[in-house]
């Protein structure tokens, strides 16, 4: 697959702080990217970089193939649309603040109306183009900074926490918004969330930030502990992890690595844990699993799936999963 | 006597002065008796006799009139003798007497670079002003001084107006430092130009003429119009300034070795 | 009270008939104005934005400086510029005093620090979010300027408007450095000391309207364009 960035090595520090410290990071092209992680753990910092707002300290990145150099940060920043967590509006018009995304780029005076009015019609803004853009409501925001952002046919979108602060309803159109161009003008599409079902669902791709270091996977399943030759030991669970890991404080495992079954399974896996189900919710046509083993633990399947297990809140079930499949950091 | 005793004194004579219930009267002047200073010889002397504290009001004349058609104030001390018979004739005011004279100066810069000096006469002087490119500032405040500019303006036939002609609206203090650094000419009473004389470089370019006199008259505020004012009070005041003592201070008061006012009640 | 309504009357009747006068005073005392407000803003506003982008050692004291100097006594800078403009003051030559160019730079003196002042106020006071979507839109340096000078542009026309609103109702620096000479550097606040020392109350009093409904059209402006800026 074409891949959209290729980071390595890249290192980001405010002063002495180091903020960001990523090896490997490869986001594919036309998908949908998900960042995942708690506040504080260098999301907002990763996508100032994505967006070549700010150079890497250290490392190599690369954008469809072309290798980012200090020099010319300006035009890479022109092929990417970014909308900040709780966007700036201009003090202007709705429809002034989307021509500005075009007056920057120097697109002429008759080419800016109609790409504005093609624009405006798109996300449905026709009737607000001419109000103050101070007067409108936050999911009318989201939504203008997302058309000024779009508006001149980026090749990445790049959204800084989307989805907070808004309403059911919008949340669905602007998720069904995404799919749409992503799919329809292949665009690469990169969004942090603190919300790791919602990006799992979402999102082709899903990376965990975690005070700066990234891991590859969701870390819905994230402990802290200690090992001890082939295990790792949480303050209430003992896990097997494959031989030879010597360092890390850290273990995830990827929800869908999780296998829940009635009875103990008799299998190759070498984890398993019994446990009690606390929680059942609906996401995007699949199924959270909460089970309080210990540990709590959150599987990811389908309706079909819980159907066969025939299991309901509070009732006992086996948790099990692959000493291979676990991520030790 | 220690060297404190002077202030002791003072402190207390001014503490007597201050138990007693002082009465007030209040006088309507011109600037030009404030100017230069006479009133703060006149007015000690007279306070001490007559247990009263004067609060003089210093204005141009017409406003000095204005003030006492109001009956804002006891007593006026002016010198415009046209509009003070229109005051007494629209009984405003009541014995209206004379006190002193002193006169106007014509003033310029020491070049008088009109050639004001060579005047044969007033007429003359004042036509040589207006055909120059020298500027002439007037006080424009319609005080006693401005309507006698006004007046030599008639006399002369000239038509105050024009870029050179330059109406502040001032007192007479702000007019000569106007002059003085605009190097222009001006008419000024010569109480004022004299108290000013170490402060400016202006010089008499013509006076000492009939013409120029200025007098002063004391008018106390009509008691039929206005019952409220202090028509006794202001009798004693017009007494003492036309009585022997008061006319002896005036003759007496110099600037720079010159008599300033020309006491009208007693020449000797 | 009588004697009030009265003056009140005729002053109102004054104005009504555009009394070439009281004009004439009332558009000396806007264009003096004017031109003291556009020098002090060409001057104070990039000032302003200058030392609200730089750190530089002092920063605090000018800071401190300026916010002092916004409370400036009209008769102060009147007097140290009497000093400087007198004929034989250093500036003498010039042979500015007692001319609308001497009120002019007397309150441009004045004006200046709270133009430059509420500048720096103004700068401070765009959104932090700014910048960051200036160039994440990919806007030059110079597009990044020009965008954040229209973000503020209300806060700094406020700024502007204050300061003239200072410079027109100050009467201290165009007295003493203006002399009040009629059709010449007489405005309407020493027009107004004058006519009531005249005995002329009604015509202080028209002017006296005047004055106050120009400061009404000048605060009507300055809370529009506050109301704006937020």
């Amino acid at each position: 697959m074409n891949c959209a960035y290729e980071l390595s090595g890249t290192r980001f520090a405010y002063g002495a702080e180091p903020v960001l410290d990523i090896d490997k990071l490869k986001i594919n092209h036309s998908g949908i990217t998900a960042l995942v992680g708690p506040n504080g753990a260098g999301k907002s910092t990763l996508l100032n970089l994505l967006a070549f707002i700010n150079p890497p300290a250290a490392g190599t990145m690369r954008f469809h193939e072309q290798e980012v150099s200090a020099t010319n940060y300006q035009l890479f920043r022109r092929r990417v649309g970014y909308v900040q967590q709780k966007p700036y509006l201009f003090h202007a018009s709705v429809s002034d603040n989307i021509e500005l995304a075009l007056k920057i780029r120097r697109v002429p005076k008759s080419e800016r109306r109609e790409q504005v009015r093609n624009t405006l019609c798109k996300f449905g803004l026709e009737k607000m183009a001419g109000r103050y853009a101070q007067g409108l409501s936050g999911g009318e925001a989201q939504k203008v900074a997302l058309a000024r952002a779009l508006i001149h046919g980026p090749e990445v979108l790049i959204m800084d926490e989307p989805f907070n602060h808004l309403d059911r309803a919008f949340r669905e159109l602007l998720q069904d918004l995404i799919r749409d161009i992503v799919e329809r003008d292949k665009v690469t599409v990169i969004f942090t969330t603190h919300d790791q079902l919602h990006a799992r669902t979402l999102a082709d791709q899903v990376f965990s930030l975690i005070d700066g270091h990234l891991i590859p996977l969701s870390a819905m399943n994230l402990f802290t502990g200690t090992i001890t030759g082939d295990r790792f030991n949480t303050d209430k669970l003992s896990m097997i992890i494959p031989p030879g890991i010597q360092t890390g404080t850290r273990l995830a495992i990827e929800a869908n690595q999780l296998v829940l079954s009635r009875q103990e399974l008799e299998s190759s896996m070498r984890n398993h844990f019994p446990g009690r189900i606390s929680k059942l919710a609906t996401e995007n046509l699949q199924i959270l699993v909460t089970v309080e083993a210990g540990e709590v633990f959150h599987a990811v399947i389908t309706p079909a799936a819980l159907q066969e297990l025939g299991v309901s809140i509070g009732d006992t079930i086996w948790v099990s999963f692959k000493s291979t499949s676990v991520h030790v950091f | 006597m220690n060297k404190y005793s002077w202030l002791i004194a003072l402190t207390l004579s001014s503490l007597s002065a201050s138990i007693q219930a002082e009465e007030h009267l209040r006088l309507a002047t011109t600037t030009s008796t404030q100017d230069s200073g006479l009133l703060e010889v006149l007015h000690p002397a007279l306070e001490a006799e007559l247990q009263v504290k004067i609060d003089v009001i210093a204005v141009g004349s017409g406003k000095a009139l204005k003030l006492g058609e109001n009956g804002d104030i006891d007593v006026l001390l002016v010198h415009d003798p046209a509009a003070e018979e229109k005051f007494i004739a629209a009984g405003f005011g009541v014995e209206r007497q004379p006190v002193m004279h002193n006169d106007f100066v014509l003033l310029g810069p020491a070049t008088d670079p009109a050639g004001v000096k060579q005047s044969d006469n007033l007429a003359d002087a004042m036509k040589k002003i207006a055909g120059t490119s020298s500027f002439f500032i007037s006080r424009g405040d319609e005080s006693g001084t401005h309507q006698k500019e006004l007046q030599l303006w008639r006399a002369a036939g000239v038509e105050p107006a024009g870029k050179w002609y330059l109406a502040v609206g001032q007192g007479m203090g702000a007019v000569l430092k106007i002059a003085n650094d605009k190097l222009a000419y001006t008419l000024a009473d010569r109480g004022t130009y004299l108290a000013f004389r170490d402060k400016i470089e202006l010089v008499i370019v013509f006076a000492g003429i009939p013409e120029l006199f200025n007098p002063y008259h004391v008018i106390l505020v009509n008691p039929e119009k206005h019952p409220h004012v202090k028509y006794d009070l202001a009798k004693r005041y017009a007494d003492f300034i036309r009585g022997k003592e008061g006319q002896k201070i005036i003759r007496e008061f110099k600037i720079g070795g010159e008599q300033l006012f020309y006491p009208d009640v007693l020449t000797q | 009270m009588d004697y009030f309504i009265q003056a009140l009357s005729s002053a109102l009747v004054l104005i009504a008939n555009f009394d070439k006068e009281i004009y004439s005073i009332v558009w000396t005392s806007i264009w003096i104005s004017l031109v003291a407000v556009t020098v002090a803003s060409l001057l104070g506003v990039p000032l302003g934005l200058a030392v609200a982008f730089k750190d530089f050692f002092g920063k605090k004291f000018l800071l401190q400086g300026l916010n002092t100097l916004m409370a400036l006594p009209t008769v102060v800078v009147g007097l140290l510029l009497y000093g400087f403009f007198t004929r034989h003051g250093p500036l003498g030559e010039w042979g500015l005093l007692y001319t609308p160019m001497a009120i002019i730079i007397g309150e441009c003196v004045l004006i200046l620090p709270i133009i430059w002042n509420l500048s720096i106020t103004a700068a401070n006071s765009a959104d932090p979010r700014l910048s960051l979507t200036c160039q994440a839109m990919g806007a030059t340096a110079w597009q990044q300027g020009i965008i954040f000078l229209s973000e503020v542009r209300y806060a700094l026309l406020a700024a502007v408007v204050a300061g003239f609103g200072r410079a027109i109702g100050e009467v201290g620096i165009a007295m003493m450095l203006g002399g009040n000479i009629h059709g010449f550097t007489r405005t309407m606040t020493t027009a107004i000391a004058l006519e009531t020392s005249k005995g002329e109350f009604e015509f202080a009093l028209a002017l006296g309207l005047l004055l106050l409904l120009v400061a009404f059209i000048v605060n009507g402006f300055l809370q529009y364009f506050q109301r704006l800026a937020r």
